[in-house]
């Protein structure tokens, strides 16, 4: 196994690594010639490379309360799960309703109808959720290598998502539409109040997911320019 | 009667050892976290500073490789490195930042305006060597910021002080492709520390 240090001055070096290292400075100093500067001595060179490493490694940093640091961190991950747990019960508690109400008769057809629909579509969400939140903590340990591979996975999986999101504006829109009509009539109150929230919240959905869409357009060309290269 | 009673018995008895299992996996994760992250945590603060200039980013950074971590504890193998580990994580976060933001990270790496009066007041051996240490960090920084991320990568591991052995195991690659990439890396750097 080879096991010398990576800047070469210590350690075990090996002599193919120091034949490397003579090419490299030859060719360093070429380029310094052709850039019109003085030859440098290749001691010169190595003392550059463990100044480098010195004031890499002596680079101050600010302490972070690692205490804090793991409040935080136990608090994100909490999150992102109670995210996801909350949309799969949101999820079952639809469908469950749903068949409740259809088995005992307790519901009016706008309310079923409206379960029915509601509960099919946030399966598919909650499906493509668990599929992409799955796939992303699963890569964190993945090569590095791969990470603009995973990046762009990640990035058309969400588009996915996001267009679904979009598609389903549709039908929601005409069921939420439909069911507050319903629900008004049947209650004999006005129906414009209702109407006017219902859409005004919707479209700021939709206006939310649009930028959200761009967003996440940009970054995939963007990664995309990059495999490109 | 007595049978139930057993059988309640035993089933209190294996929720609480799982419960008191869960709790002591779930305080030993704690434990290592904090141990890893005290350990690591200026390795991973100076890998953040060859990929982004910016502080307030670099802080999301950490952050973000601290989560990944956190969730990356249980799929760790006892006989890895633990150091590889980590910065195997945090190398999968900065590639991915480094792709996503490639228009942001190139607009900071213009290294005329790093403190070019003070280069222009000596006339030394090298103009990286007549700064002072924290300008030179400053523009060293800046100067790995520029080069490739395949480069960026190598570099900051190598700093670092990581062998080849360990570099490869981070990047999952050769160890000659490491060779290969650091010595270009090195000659690009210098390059640039030349400017």
């Amino acid at each position: 196994m080879n096991s010398q240090t990576p800047l070469g001055e210590k350690g075990n070096t090996s002599q193919q690594h120091i034949e490397t290292e003579q090419k490299t400075t030859k060719i360093s100093n070429q380029s310094l010639d052709h850039l019109g500067k003085p030859e440098q001595p290749n001691e010169m060179l190595e003392a550059d490379w463990l100044a480098m490493s010195d004031d890499w490694q002596s680079q101050p940093f600010d302490k972070v309360d690692i205490s804090a640091l793991l409040k935080r961190t136990k608090k994100r991950t909490l999150w992102a799960k109670s995210c996801l747990g909350l949309n799969i019960i949101a999820t079952l508690g639809l469908l469950i309703s749903f068949i409740y109400g259809l088995t005992k008769g307790e519901f009016s057809q706008p309310m079923n109808t409206y379960l029915g629909l509601g509960g099919l579509l946030s399966a598919i969400f909650v499906y493509y959720e668990v599929k992409i939140r799955l796939t992303t903590w699963q890569q964190c340990c993945d090569s590095p290598d791969k990470a603009v591979g995973n990046a762009i996975a990640g990035c058309q999986s969400s588009l996915k998502y996001i267009l679904l999101t979009k598609l389903s504006f549709i039908p929601f829109l005409v069921l939420a539409n439909w069911f507050v009509f319903a629900m008004t009539q049947a209650n004999e109150k006005s129906f414009w109040p209702p109407l006017l929230f219902i859409n005004g919240f919707m479209l700021t959905m939709y206006v939310i997911t649009d930028w959200f869409h761009r967003k996440r357009k940009k970054e995939l060309q963007q990664l995309l320019s990059i495999t490109s290269k | 009667m007595g049978n139930s009673v057993e059988l309640a018995l035993s089933q209190t008895i294996l929720i609480k050892t799982t419960f008191s299992k869960v709790s002591s996996y779930s305080l030993n994760n704690q434990k290592i976290f904090t141990l890893w992250m005290t350990e690591y945590e200026k390795l991973l603060r100076h890998i953040i500073t060859g990929f982004e200039a910016k502080p307030a980013i670099q802080d999301e950074l950490f952050q973000e490789i601290a989560l990944n971590i956190w969730r990356a504890l249980p799929k760790f193998r006892q006989d890895a490195s633990v150091k590889t580990f980590v910065a195997r994580i945090a190398h999968n976060i900065l590639a991915t930042h480094v792709a996503k933001a490639v228009k942001t990270v190139k607009a900071d790496h213009d290294l005329s305006d790093v403190n070019q009066e003070a280069e222009q007041d000596h006339i030394q051996p090298t103009p990286y060597q007549s700064l002072d240490q924290k300008q030179r960090q400053q523009r060293l920084g800046q100067a790995i910021r520029q080069l490739k991320l395949e480069q960026q990568q190598v570099i900051t591991l190598a700093l670092e002080g990581m062998s080849y052995l360990e570099i490869s195991e981070v990047l999952s690659i050769t160890t000659n492709l490491v060779g290969v990439r650091l010595q270009r890396a090195k000659l690009a750097l210098t390059s640039l520390l030349e400017k």
